[in-house]
């Protein structure tokens, strides 16, 4: 696989997951997380192991290892979400979600794992661009939700390194399918924890069938198979970056289709150029100008 | 990846036939189209699986309306969603000599005029085909059926067919069939190809225009000659 349809692939599954708002907009209030989390991961799941069952055979303990290591993490992403949003407003804990930009390369820093210049300057860019598309409150930091968003982002800095090394070694597919497996069985023990009627609990209608099948195919099987067959051929950095554009495309698509986003406010003048900051930080990010200039000096 | 004839129709028509049917809920032009995010799949079914893929894209879609409104037009939605798929087959066959893959610049871009071309046609015989044999002229079809196709072929088709070629999955694609009319005149396909794209393109700004058949009958014989057109590049 080219860089160039690596990235696309990558821009694939930004588009994926910001478009998944749509849908899960339109989910009952009442439909826990971790209900959310089963129903899409457990279709995801299905699918995946019946399209992939001939691969699934040649499974190796290690992959297996691996995927349980990736769900373990994906759930703890899921917890730590849930708790930090009790306290915290929405646009605050996006904020410091998508912080991941800056954990990636510093955990990246911390294993020694060939952090560029152009990558430091691009991640501090984007930070930038993210605070004038949050439209955060500054005094609702002050709260432990803050603590638990600031774990989401270091735990999503761990995945992303975690399935950096992982697709290295193992197959993408096979880890991708029997991680959504886990996750699914993670997510179902969750839910009978805090509801033990699980599946009877939920009253099934045409429109939240519709927006679980949707999410289950694009937001979870389509995006983690995709995310794993990425990384395979790129770097963590790489990723964070082309991930941390996903307000560009939200934007985007809130202007293309804002029916679907139910509200106008979230295009004007302030999150335009938040967003054109950030696509800034990406381009500088994901070029090595600054390196190239650099090794010029030391040359000449 | 070599995947058995059955298996092929299988997995488009089952894939086709699920993302059809959830869709269904978001509809644009009640019991005619909605959000079709699985107008991704044609493209890419036809390039791996070439007619194959097509038969199982017609039949899943014909399939999924019985999710929404099953009637006459499903008819067409069937015809259309076949070409959708065999279009693109046939065009990359005729334009390169490689196995359908986007490793190279030059293979996106052949792939990204491939879906433009292909969006174009679809959206043409749907709304030029409600307006022959249902005597129903809604240009909002044509826009609708237009974005869904081109936005969704470049959006999810392109990615998906990444995946598929990657050295992974390295799936076998259906090969190269004979070409009965273009066959001996090779040189031929570029200015066949040319007057059918300007076809199309005049049949956009006929819509962009909010022209109506009615009103224009001249826009009948610009379609005549895309039939022509169509079929040459079909068969």
């Amino acid at each position: 696989m080219t860089k160039f349809e690596n990235n696309i692939l990558l821009l694939s599954i930004t588009v994926c997951w910001a478009s998944a708002y749509i849908f899960v907009k339109r989910l009952p209030d009442e439909l826990s997380a971790f209900a959310y989390l089963t129903l899409t991961t457990g279709i995801a799941a299905a699918l995946l192991s019946i399209l992939f069952f001939k691969q699934l055979r040649h499974v190796k303990k290690s992959t297996i290892l691996s995927s349980l290591v990736l769900s373990l993490l994906l759930t703890a992403i899921l917890l730590f979400e849930r708790e930090g949003l009790k306290s915290l407003p929405a646009s605050n804990a996006s904020f410091i979600a998508s912080l991941t930009i800056v954990t990636v390369p510093l955990l990246m820093f911390l294993l020694k794992s060939g952090l560029t210049l152009n990558n430091a300057v691009g991640a501090v860019v984007i930070v930038l661009g993210l605070c004038l598309t949050s439209g955060f409150a500054l005094s609702a930091f002050f709260s432990e939700g803050t603590v638990f968003m600031l774990l989401v982002c270091l735990a999503t800095a761990v995945y992303t390194i975690a399935v950096d090394r992982f697709t290295k070694k193992e197959d993408p597919l096979l880890l991708s399918v029997i991680q959504m497996i886990f996750t699914a069985f993670s997510g179902f023990v969750l839910w009978f924890a805090e509801e033990p009627t699980t599946f009877a609990s939920v009253n099934y209608t045409n429109e939240l069938l519709s927006s679980i099948f949707i999410l289950a195919f694009f937001a979870k099987a389509y995006a983690y198979v995709a995310l794993m067959f990425g990384q395979k051929y790129t770097d963590s950095m790489s990723v964070a970056i082309i991930a941390s554009t996903e307000p560009v495309i939200t934007l985007l698509l809130a202007v293309f289709i804002p029916a679907a986003f139910g509200t106008g406010e979230r295009f004007n003048a302030v999150s335009l150029s938040g967003a054109i900051v950030i696509a800034m930080g990406s381009v500088i990010a994901g070029s090595n100008f600054m390196t190239r200039k650099k090794s010029r000096r030391e040359a000449a | 990846m070599i995947i058995s004839r059955k298996k092929q129709f299988a997995i488009t028509f089952a894939a086709f036939l699920v993302l059809g049917a959830s869709f269904k809920v978001m509809t644009l032009i009640e019991g005619l189209t909605e959000v079709r995010p699985v107008n991704a799949i044609p493209p890419v079914a036809g390039l791996c699986f070439g007619p194959v893929g097509g038969l199982a894209c017609g039949i899943g879609n014909l399939c999924a309306d019985f999710f929404g409104e099953l009637n006459w037009y499903s008819l067409l939605g069937m015809a259309a969603n076949f070409i959708a798929a065999f279009l693109p087959y046939r065009l990359w066959h005729l334009f390169s000599n490689e196995a359908p893959n986007l490793h190279t610049k030059r293979n996106i871009l052949l792939y990204l005029v491939i879906s433009l071309i292909n969006a174009f046609t679809t959206a043409w015989l749907l709304a030029f085909g409600l307006d022959v044999f249902f005597g129903m002229w809604i240009p909002t079809v044509y826009i609708y059926v237009f974005f869904n196709n081109f936005g969704f072929s470049a959006l999810f088709g392109m990615p998906l067919l990444i995946i598929l070629t990657s050295d992974s999955v390295r799936l076998q694609c259906e090969k190269r069939r004979r070409y009965m009319i273009l066959g001996g005149e090779r040189r031929m396909k570029w200015p066949l190809c040319a007057v059918y794209a300007g076809l199309m393109v005049t049949v956009l700004v006929f819509v962009f225009l909010g022209l109506s058949p009615g009103d224009a009958g001249w826009i009948h014989g610009v379609s005549a000659a895309a039939v022509l057109g169509l079929v040459c590049q079909l068969v």
